[in-house]
């Protein structure tokens, strides 16, 4: 997770697990089985081999699928919208919103086992209750997330008060 | 939810969970493969056990993660069809258009854990009575749902504008 690009016209942020922890979680199946099932092929075991390696492939086929999924969000401030592009083996989607719609971005904390993790998610007022969006299927632990968090909070701030510089009849105005 | 056509004339939108058909899809090959060796070592029992696995993952594959909804919306023909299939049926329902005051996200909250779980409802005015019907789809994110719905009432908002004396804009006539 990281900011790709900050500025007071854009803010960009990408939501991917870093490389060194997809071959951390994949590498010990892709290694060990690998070498099981070359023992077994050398101990002529032919079947337990194959259905072994097979079954050894789908695992770190779907473990690379779900944990190489990355998203992409993109405020802009001249366009006034703010995309989430959501990135995987089988589909690229982008979803764009007016920015005036993106409330605020929280961190939600999932707790269990004595651990806890928390991931990104986007708040858009744009429904009654707000909607909820997490930007990933994934959490994390560790204060990463709150400083992504910050970033886009500090950014929406920044945004709304050039709005209200910039249109001082709607500040004056009163209910 | 993801907008596969959008014209003045029309709108289609389509639902897949493709993360779940992946998942459950290599469990299922995984299983296939058990099985395929439990018969070739002449395992009843694994024989026997795969195959209750393989009958019961594929029932609530093919009845959820496999229920393709299809929401398409014709300005000409004036109506809008939900078209749900499965491998396992189809069931079709048509909507006069001039009924249909639009899409709307409801957050409901999971019975066990409490997570908030966005559902999509069809706003529907019968005989001057709202009426609210969930549409049934499987795990979806809540990006499409916010996407999926921005863009129909958008849509829908473009008939009101382009023949403003004969029809009243829906959402004001439920508000």
């Amino acid at each position: 997770m990281r900011v790709v690009e900050s500025s007071p016209d854009v803010l960009e942020i990408e939501i991917a697990l870093p490389g060194f922890a997809i071959w951390f979680m994949l590498g010990p199946f892709v290694l060990f089985g690998g070498l099981v099932t070359l023992a077994m092929l050398l101990g002529g075991e032919f079947l337990d081999a194959l259905s072994t390696g097979m079954i050894l492939a789908i695992i770190v086929f779907i473990g690379h699928y779900f944990i190489t999924r990355t998203t992409h969000l993109r405020l802009e401030r001249d366009t006034g919208r703010v995309s989430v592009r959501r990135c995987s083996r089988f589909e690229k989607r982008t979803c764009v919103f007016p920015l005036r719609d993106l409330d605020s971005a929280e961190v939600s904390q999932n707790i269990g086992h004595g651990r806890s993790t928390s991931r990104m998610t986007l708040v858009f007022s744009s429904t009654r209750p707000a909607t909820r969006v997490p930007l990933s299927a994934w959490a994390v632990s560790g204060g990463g997330v709150g400083d992504l968090v910050d970033a886009i909070n500090d950014w929406l701030t920044c945004w709304r008060d050039a709005n209200l510089r910039n249109s001082p009849e709607e500040e004056t105005a009163g209910p | 939810m993801r907008v596969v056509q959008q014209s003045e004339r029309a709108i289609e939108m389509t639902d897949m969970p493709i993360d779940w058909i992946v998942g459950l899809g290599g469990i299922l090959a995984i299983l296939a493969i058990a099985l395929l060796r439990a018969i070739a070592e002449g395992a009843l029992n694994g024989i026997l056990i795969s195959l209750i696995m393989i009958a019961a993952l594929g029932w609530i594959t093919a009845n959820e993660a496999l229920r393709r909804v299809t929401l398409h919306a014709d300005r000409a023909a004036g109506t809008l069809q939900i078209d749900i299939t499965t491998p396992l049926g189809r069931q079709v329902n048509d909507y006069p258009l001039a009924g249909v005051s639009g899409l709307e996200i409801e957050t409901r909250h999971h019975r066990r854990n409490s997570m908030p779980q966005p559902v999509l409802t069809l706003m529907l005015h019968q005989d001057g009575a709202p009426v609210r019907q969930q549409l049934p789809l499987f795990q979806p994110y809540p990006v499409d749902l916010l996407y999926a719905s921005q863009c129909f009432n958008a849509w829908l908002a473009e008939r009101a504008h382009d023949v403003p004396q004969t029809t009243v804009m829906p959402q004001e006539t439920l508000r």
